[in-house]
C-alpha cells in the first residue's frame, strides 16, 4: 500500500517537472497572440458577479460590497450594496463612457474629464481604468521579452507601448502566466516613465468552459503611500440571461 | 534762544522762500498723514474682517496646516465639538466653533458645474454671531440649517445662477477621495462684499461631516478672544487645555499670509517715509542753499565776530525747523481732511479687482477705509521736522565752513 502511495507520488512529481518544463521549452508566442488568449480568457458573454471590495490606506480600511453585470466587453453595471453609506451607488459603463447614481441627492451624473481619474469610492482603482477600452491588440504593440518565474510559475514577461496618446497608461510591463494566459502582474506607467499602479490578479480557477479566471485582484496605486484595493470575486455566474434593462439609464436610476 | 529769535528773523526775510520751504513741508507731511492713514486702515480692515473668517486662533492638526494647500481632508481633529467645548470650559472668554472649510464644484442643475465655490459647515452660532450674516442677508430668509438649507454667497449664486429655492448641487469629495454629493435648498442669499466670503457656500458641519465622511470631526476648530490683537496670549491659554494635546494652535498673527503682511505694514511706513523724507528734504536743501548763498556776506561777518562754525550749523537747522513746526501744523491739517474723508466714506478699489486677485484668507473688501489716529498725526508732525533738519543739514554746513575774509573778499567785488 505504501509502495503504491509511493509511486504514486513519484508519478505526480515527475509529472509536474515534465509539464513544468513543456512550458519552460513552449516556444516563445507573438505579443499579438498572447494579447488577444488573455483577452479571450477575461472576455465574457455576459456575467453577473458578486464582489468584495478592500480599500486600504495608512488610516483605515473599509470594505465594500457590490453586485456587477457585464455583457461582452463594452456594458458593465456595478450597485453598492453595503456599506449602509454607499449602499444604492450604482454605476453604468458603455463603451467609453460612465454614468453614476448618486441616492444621497438622487441624481445621475455622467463621468467624465478630470473626474475619470479620482478613485471610485477612494479605491486605487480609477474610474478611467474602469472605462478605458480594453481592445489591447489594438491599442498597445510591444516586445516579449522572455520567460520568468512569478509566484513560482513560469510566464511570459511582455512589455507594451501604447500605440497612441488616448491610451491611459502609455506603458505596460506584463507577465503572463504561461498555462492560464492570465496576466497575474501589472506594471502601469505613465508618459514620463513613472510607476503608476501595479495590477495583481491571482487565486486563478477554471472554469465551466474551460478557461481560467482571476478571482482576486490587487491594485496599488504607487503614487499614494501605502493604500491598496483587492476585489475579490465572491460568486460569478457566466453566460447568464439578462434583460436589457439591466444597461440602461433606468435601471440605474431606479435599480 | 537767541538762535531761535534770529532764525525766526532771518525765516521772515525773505518770506517767498520760507514759503517755498513750508509748502514743501507742509505737502511731505500731508501725503504722510493720508498715506499713512490709508495703509494702515487697510491692513487694519483686512486683519479685523480676515480674522472675523479665520478666528483668532486656531486648532488643528499639524499635518494638516503643513499641508493645507493640498486640503489633506484625513488630517482632521477628531472629536471637535469636544476640543471646542473644553476650550471653553478652560479659557476664560474664550469662544470656540468647529469647522470644515472644503473646495467643492456647485450647479443648480443635474450637471457637475464648473462654478467652484468654498463650501463651509458651522455651527450657526458662528454665522450669526461671528460673522454676523444675518444682518447680511440680501434674499431670502435664515436657512434651517437642520434641514438641509443653504445659505450662499452672492458671487456664488450669481456664478451658479442659483436663486433662492433652488436646490443646489455641490460635488466634493469624501477624506478617501471618493466623490461625493451633497444638495439642499438655497434658503437664503448673503453679500458681506467681501469677494472671498461671497464665493462660499454655508452649511451646517453635520452636513459637511457626512459628505467628507469624517463623523464628528472638523478640519478647524476656530476661537474667538475679546481682542484680536491679543491672539497670541489665546493661543498660549489654549495651549494648557488637555483636549487641545497633539494639535497645532495657531494665532491668527503668525499664519500665513498674516505675518507676512503684518511685517509689511511696518515695511511700507518706513518707505514711504524713507521716500517722503528724502523727496521733500531735496526740495528743503534746494531753497536753503538758495538762502546760504544770498548770505555768504552776512554769514561772514557773523563768523568774523565770533560766530562758532556749530552754531552757524544749528542757526541754519533752527530756521529750517521753524518753518517746519509752521508748515508740519499746516500739512496735518491739510493731510487729514482727506484721510478723514476716507476714513468715512472709503475708496473703491473695485470687485473685479480684487475677484482676480488670489486673496486667500485674507478677506479683502472691495471698499478700503483708512484710519487715522492721534499716534500717526504726532508721527507725521515729526517727520516734517525730521524733513528739515535733512534738508537743511548739507546747506548749513556749507555756511559753517565760509572763511570771514573770503566772505568778505566776494561782498566787496
Amino acid at each position: 500500500m505504501m509502495t503504491r502511495r509511493l509511486f504514486l507520488v513519484a508519478t505526480a512529481a515527475l509529472l509536474t517537472t515534465v509539464s513544468a518544463q513543456a512550458q519552460d521549452s513552449e516556444p516563445t508566442p507573438s505579443v499579438d497572440e498572447l494579447l488577444s488568449s488573455f483577452e479571450d480568457n477575461l472576455n465574457v458573454e455576459t456575467s453577473r458577479a458578486e464582489l468584495t471590495m478592500t480599500v486600504a490606506t495608512t488610516r483605515r480600511t473599509r470594505e465594500f460590497s457590490m453586485v456587477s453585470f457585464a455583457r461582452g466587453n463594452n456594458e458593465s453595471t456595478i450597485e453598492y450594496t453595503a456599506p449602509a453609506r454607499e449602499r444604492g451607488t450604482r454605476y453604468l459603463r458603455r463603451d467609453n463612457e460612465m454614468w453614476m447614481y448618486m441616492p444621497a441627492v438622487e441624481r445621475v451624473q455622467k463621468i467624465s474629464g478630470h473626474m475619470l481619474r479620482q478613485g471610485m469610492a477612494g479605491s486605487d482603482m480609477s474610474y478611467e481604468d474602469m472605462t478605458s477600452r480594453t481592445d489591447w491588440s489594438e491599442d498597445y504593440s510591444g516586445v516579449v521579452q522572455g520567460q520568468e518565474q512569478h509566484d513560482g510559475r513560469p510566464h511570459w514577461r511582455v512589455e507594451l507601448t501604447a500605440n497612441n496618446e488616448e491610451v491611459t497608461y502609455a506603458r505596460r510591463v506584463i507577465l503572463v502566466d504561461v498555462a492560464t494566459r492570465i496576466p497575474t502582474h501589472q506594471e502601469l506607467y505613465a508618459i514620463s516613465g513613472t510607476l503608476l499602479k501595479t495590477w495583481d490578479m491571482s487565486d486563478i480557477r477554471p472554469l465551466e468552459d474551460g478557461r481560467h479566471y482571476p478571482f482576486r485582484m490587487r491594485i496599488e496605486d504607487k503614487l499614494k503611500e501605502g493604500t491598496y484595493t483587492e476585489i475579490v470575486t465572491d460568486s460569478l455566474q457566466l453566460n447568464i440571461p439578462l434583460e436589457e434593462e439591466v444597461f440602461s439609464m433606468r435601471w440605474l436610476e431606479r435599480g | 534762544m537767541w538762535i531761535v529769535q534770529l532764525s525766526v528773523r532771518n525765516a521772515l526775510r525773505n518770506v517767498r522762500r520760507s514759503l517755498l520751504t513750508a509748502g514743501t513741508v507742509i505737502i511731505g507731511v500731508a501725503m504722510y498723514v493720508l498715506i499713512s492713514s490709508f495703509i494702515v486702515g487697510m491692513f487694519g480692515n483686512i486683519f479685523e474682517e480676515s480674522t472675523l473668517y479665520i478666528g483668532h486662533v486656531r486648532v488643528a492638526d499639524p499635518d494638516f496646516i503643513e499641508r493645507e494647500q493640498l486640503q489633506p481632508l484625513y488630517e482632521y481633529v477628531p472629536d471637535a465639538a469636544g476640543v471646542a467645548a473644553a476650550i471653553e470650559r478652560d479659557v476664560d472668554g474664550a469662544r470656540a466653533y468647529p469647522i470644515i472649510k472644503t473646495g467643492m464644484l456647485v450647479s443648480v442643475d443635474d450637471t457637475i458645474g464648473d462654478v467652484f465655490t468654498l463650501a463651509t459647515g458651522v455651527d450657526e452660532a458662528w454665522l450669526t454671531d461671528e460673522a454676523g450674516f444675518r444682518e447680511q442677508l440680501v434674499a431670502g430668509e435664515w436657512p434651517d440649517f437642520a434641514a438641509g438649507e443653504l445659505l450662499v454667497g452672492q458671487r456664488t449664486a450669481e456664478q451658479a445662477g442659483a436663486r433662492v429655492g433652488d436646490s443646489l448641487l455641490l460635488f466634493g469629495s469624501t477624506q478617501d477621495g471618493a466623490m461625493s454629493p451633497m444638495s439642499g435648498k438655497v434658503a437664503g442669499i448673503v453679500a458681506s462684499g467681501l469677494p472671498a466670503i461671497d464665493k462660499q457656500v454655508f452649511a451646517s458641519l453635520q452636513s459637511l461631516q457626512y459628505t467628507l465622511d469624517i463623523e464628528d470631526g472638523a478640519l478647524e476648530v476656530l476661537v474667538y478672544g475679546d481682542d484680536l490683537h491679543d491672539d497670541v496670549a489665546l493661543a498660549a491659554a489654549i495651549e494648557g487645555v488637555p483636549e487641545a494635546a497633539g494639535l497645532q494652535i495657531q494665532p491668527w498673527s503668525r499664519r500665513s499670509p498674516f505675518d507676512l503682511s503684518l511685517g509689511m505694514t511696518s515695511v511700507i511706513q518706513g518707505l514711504l517715509v524713507a521716500i517722503l523724507v528724502f523727496i521733500t528734504a531735496l526740495a528743503i536743501w534746494n531753497t536753503m542753499t538758495m538762502s546760504v548763498l544770498e548770505r555768504t556776506s552776512e554769514i561772514g561777518v557773523m563768523r568774523a565776530m565770533g560766530l562758532g562754525r556749530v552754531t552757524a550749523v544749528a542757526m541754519f537747522v533752527v530756521e529750517a525747523l521753524v518753518i517746519a513746526s509752521v508748515g508740519g501744523l499746516i500739512g496735518l491739517a491739510v493731510g487729514s481732511i482727506p484721510a478723514l474723508a476716507l476714513e468715512h466714506y472709503g475708496l473703491n478699489l473695485g470687485g473685479d479687482m480684487i475677484d482676480s486677485m488670489d486673496t486667500g484668507d485674507l478677506a479683502m473688501s472691495a471698499r478700503m477705509y483708512g484710519d487715522l489716529t492721534v499716534s500717526m498725526l504726532v508721527q507725521g508732525y515729526f517727520v516734517g521736522l525730521i524733513m528739515a533738519v535733512v534738508g537743511s543739514f548739507i546747506p548749513s554746513l556749507r555756511a559753517a565752513s565760509i572763511s570771514p575774509v573770503t566772505a568778505m573778499q566776494g561782498a566787496h567785488r
